[in-house]
């Protein structure tokens, strides 16, 4: 039941799938290309937020051109709280396929840094509180209010990263504690908060959703 | 013959609308019509039935069971073709029927396959695309492809033309030929009623005003029309509702024996459901 409502998403933004496709493969490309100091990690969170951002905003606005056709799919026995958790589960797949682009890419072409199990969870984690705000919010004001959350989100990310970076690059930060700590505990931390901000944020748009008239 | 649908004080306030204490029951092997004009709280009642709407009070039952406990079986077993299809109209027919067909456990793909080649419907075609008939073709195959028990209509022969409605009639009657099944059919187009409908529920101002056989409603009114100069003030109240003009009066009574009484020289024909209805909402107004 709950992939054919992700392969519903789908198929509501299927004309962008193609720019998608090609948007996971440009992100790294033209980092390689014209900043390739800040490749790697800011190259791959630059990759996963935009294509989230961009087809999940795609996805919200098709269905608000039919508001009523999620009345007709909970007149079906889909409950309401599967159509909240395939939005959910529709952002972890394409996650999956900018970090499969994004390796594949890596192993490919000379230039885009491979990058580690940590970073992919702090990526994860960066997306999943950028989603897991953006999707109550949608729930609970629709499509049209929250395009604004949207586009604070792509300005923020197109200038925030890179003035964050330069400020970093002129400080000197003893990272030697943070390096004392074992790989796995970190990586169980990350992964672990992702769960945390998956659940309570999934959470918080099923009961949204569930006293929503349709 | 036991109850398809049986709903219990159900209570649903809006700013400029409420639905107030409506019970009603569907009894099996019938087509029950839910009639009433434009605002009346058709599709409200609808939407509360199949939980879209929330906050209301009251209880639904249906086959015995309530939905609120059991939403998912009974879902399952109800085909639902709402008022405008709301489907995603950038899909295809086979991308729409792709999303809905999982969620059902008894989906027949040779039920759907038959009813859209009897329907004349190609599945590649756009949704967008389709005629408002179309669409009701399109959301009835759906409605009748995974052996739905109940059927619930919102205003589907709203908008068509006589012949495509004619052709919906008489899939209803076919259906309800297999038997054990019911169809909850809203509706303000009341001619639709008298050839198929069984049962009739007047809902108006978000009250129940009456639930009756057809058959007994009918035979139990007359539309009576006389001389306006021999309406008074009493055998007024004999009728639910009086319209005038130059020519003379029109009323609807069911006391007609008390009518020719006290008016001798009337003349009595049968009512459609329509003059019924109006009669009283006329009189409630």
């Amino acid at each position: 039941m709950l992939l054919h409502l992700v392969k519903k998403d789908f198929l509501l933004v299927k004309k962008y799938v193609c720019f998608m496709m090609l948007l996971a493969i440009g992100v790294p490309l033209f980092f390689a290309w014209r900043v390739p100091a800040i490749g790697g990690v800011v190259s791959f969170i630059y990759t996963v937020t935009f294509t989230e951002l961009i087809i999940c905003q795609s996805v919200a606005a098709e269905e608000s051109k039919y508001p009523k056709a999620a009345a007709l799919l909970c007149s079906a026995p889909y409950p309401r709280g599967t159509f909240v958790m395939a939005k959910y589960a529709f952002f972890l797949l394409l996650f999956a396929y900018c970090y499969i682009v994004y390796t594949l890419m890596a192993l490919i072409v000379p230039g885009i840094d491979a990058i580690d199990l940590t970073m992919v969870l702090s990526v994860l984690l960066f997306g999943m509180i950028l989603y897991g705000i953006f999707l109550p919010l949608y729930f609970k004001y629709g499509a049209e209010k929250t395009k604004f959350f949207f586009m604070i989100c792509i300005f923020a990310i197109s200038f925030g990263v890179p003035m964050l970076y330069q400020s970093f690059a002129n400080i000197s930060i003893d990272f030697s504690m943070l390096a004392s700590i074992p790989a796995a505990i970190i990586n169980t931390g990350l992964a672990f908060a992702s769960i945390i901000v998956w659940g309570v944020s999934q959470g918080a748009s099923i009961l949204i959703f569930s006293k929503k008239d349709l | 013959m036991g109850n398809i649908l049986e709903v219990v004080g159900l209570n649903k306030s809006y700013k400029n609308f409420s639905l107030a204490d409506v019970s009603f029951t569907l009894p099996e092997d019938c087509i029950t019509g839910f009639i009433g004009i434009n605002g009346a709280g058709k599709t409200t009642t609808i939407r509360t039935i199949l939980g879209l709407i929330q906050g209301a009070s009251g209880t639904i039952k249906i086959f015995g069971k309530d939905i609120e406990k059991n939403e998912r079986e009974l879902k399952n077993r109800i085909g639902v073709v709402p008022d405008d299809g709301r489907f995603y109209d950038e899909l295809t027919m086979a991308e729409m029927k792709s999303i809905i067909a999982p969620a059902y456990s008894k989906w027949s793909e040779k039920d759907y396959k038959e009813y859209m080649d009897r329907f004349s419907l190609n599945p590649k075609q756009k949704i967008a695309t389709l005629s408002k008939g179309m669409r009701m073709k399109f959301a009835l195959t759906l409605a009748l492809s995974h052996g739905a028990e109940l059927l619930i209509m919102d205003e589907p022969t709203s908008g068509l033309d006589p012949l495509i409605r004619s052709q919906l009639l008489e899939i209803m009657r076919d259906y309800m030929k297999r038997g054990g099944k019911g169809v909850f059919f809203s509706t303000h187009i009341t001619s639709d009623l008298d050839k198929v409908a069984d049962m009739l529920i007047l809902i108006h101002d978000g009250k129940i005003l009456f639930e009756q056989e057809k058959d007994a409603l009918m035979d139990g009114f007359r539309l009576v029309k006389g001389d306006i100069k021999a309406l008074n003030a009493e055998n007024r109240n004999l009728f639910l509702s009086v319209r005038e003009n130059e020519f003379g009066f029109a009323g609807i009574t069911d006391k007609l024996a008390e009518v020719r009484r006290s008016i001798p020289d009337v003349l009595a024909e049968k009512p459609s459901i329509e003059d019924i209805m109006l009669g009283y909402i006329e009189r409630g107004a």
